[in-house]
């Protein structure tokens, strides 16, 4: 399978700059990010991220075992989303270092049942994790036939200049 | 293989340290492989890309041969697809190189465009510039627009002039520029059928197609840190000039209101 992800450089800047906010006790912030997807082959996906969801700060809750912690609103606006739109959902939290980012343990085991909602919500939709370091990018990626998350690192950033993931 | 291969682009570092990474990787989409596609193909495979979608749905003729970028007369007597010739030009500067080619018009070939990171326009008319612009800004993508004409204006000698245009989604497009205008598009449907033999030059097909790739370049490795914007060039065949059109000083391009930058990516039915 190869899955290739786009947002635009202004997707991008707003997500980061909603990321980098301080929270009241929260340590980071994390937010949604959504698009349609397009189907190219049988094994070729093409998404579309278009639109930057923020959690509200009334939507942390207060939890020092973890850098940000979310409670069931804001997971549920994020499903209302895909019902009503039938987009893709990912879920988008910023790694504060250089090069490729990867899931911590914590986010290993607590986001997937988030994007499992999603798929829950409407099964034809593409679904995943998008991680940001402050230089890259990574994802992965919950495709209608499988409920296996799939990684991609296919991540371009539209605009001046245009960014490859590289 | 690899020590050969970097050697190859050593003349080009000066790009930057990922250039090379960067180039090889990003895929190219080229419509129209006549006179000024089958110059970027070329150059594109030059400069190392690697991954090329080509479309052309024509065979080249005779009276292609004046530009057509690496045609030959049996190319002619056999009656050979221009994506083929394309095609074997770039296999035999990058064997390495994956090349798809189709002889179909774009619009038969949307997924293949859709997985590129850039599109070259080489294509004659302003109806199927703006679909294409329509498209890539659809699809997040790019579109690096050429073309040339050569204008009749009474007794005067003959008056080339031509033009690239870098459309970036979220920036000015074609119409924001006044590239494209209601009248033009309304003339050529007008025409449409009828658009007969224009007249095109190596010469000038050239220097566009290596503009239009100098700047595809810039835009993938950031080498020159002055690519901000959208670019439109006006090319003077007969002064030999290509310089930023007089339009772009008087226009407001901050946000292009044609396109909106968060309406993008295949159009779906929602829930009502």
């Amino acid at each position: 399978m190869n899955v290739k992800i786009r947002l635009s450089r202004d997707l991008e800047s707003r997500i980061r700059t909603d990321l980098l906010r301080p929270h009241e006790y929260a340590f980071e912030r994390v937010g949604f990010v959504s698009g349609p997807h397009s189907q190219l082959s049988a094994s070729d996906y093409l998404i579309i991220l278009n639109q930057y969801h923020p959690v509200s700060d009334n939507d942390y809750i207060e939890d020092h075992t973890v850098g940000a912690r979310i409670n069931g609103s804001a997971i549920r606006k994020a499903m209302q989303y895909v019902l009503e739109t039938r987009n893709g959902m990912f879920h988008v939290h910023c790694h504060g270092f250089k090069g490729i980012p990867e899931l911590s343990c914590t986010d290993e085991n607590e986001i997937p049942p988030v994007v499992q909602n999603f798929r829950n919500v409407n099964r034809t939709s593409v679904n995943g994790i998008l991680l940001l370091s402050n230089t890259h990018f990574n994802a992965y990626v919950s495709l209608p036939s499988q409920t296996k998350l799939i990684q991609t690192t296919n991540i371009s950033i539209v605009g001046f200049p245009l960014f490859l993931n590289i | 293989m690899k020590k050969k291969m970097d050697k190859r682009y050593v003349r080009q570092s000066f790009l930057g340290n990922k250039a090379q990474a960067i180039i090889s990787k990003t895929r190219v989409g080229i419509i129209g492989l006549g006179g000024g596609g089958s110059h970027i193909a070329q150059q594109l495979a030059h400069v190392g890309f690697q991954e090329f979608v080509i479309l052309d749905p024509d065979i080249a003729k005779d009276v292609n041969l004046n530009r057509l970028v690496g045609a030959t007369e049996e190319d002619i007597e056999n009656g050979r697809l221009k994506v083929d010739i394309a095609s074997r030009v770039i296999k035999g500067i990058s064997s390495t190189a994956s090349v798809h080619p189709f002889s179909v018009t774009w619009q038969n070939r949307l997924n293949e465009l859709k997985a590129c990171d850039i599109i070259f326009g080489c294509i004659d008319g302003f109806i199927q510039r703006r679909d294409i612009e329509a498209f890539s800004r659809r699809f997040l993508i790019p579109y690096i627009d050429i073309g040339m004409d050569v204008h009749s204006v009474g007794a005067e000698p003959p008056r080339i002039a031509g033009q690239m245009i870098l459309s970036m989604p979220g920036h000015a497009c074609m119409h924001c520029i006044g590239f494209l205008t209601e009248d033009n598009l309304a003339k050529e449907g007008t025409r449409y059928g009828d658009a007969g033999e224009n007249p095109q030059v190596i010469w000038c097909n050239g220097v566009l197609a290596s503009t239009a790739v100098g700047l595809a370049i810039d835009l993938i490795t950031d080498w020159s840190k002055s690519l901000r914007g959208t670019v439109y060039l006006s090319y003077d065949g007969n002064t030999n000039t290509l310089t930023p059109d007089n339009r772009m000083k008087y226009r407001d391009l901050k946000v292009c209101p044609h396109y909106p930058i968060h309406e993008v990516g295949e159009p779906n039915f929602q829930n009502i």
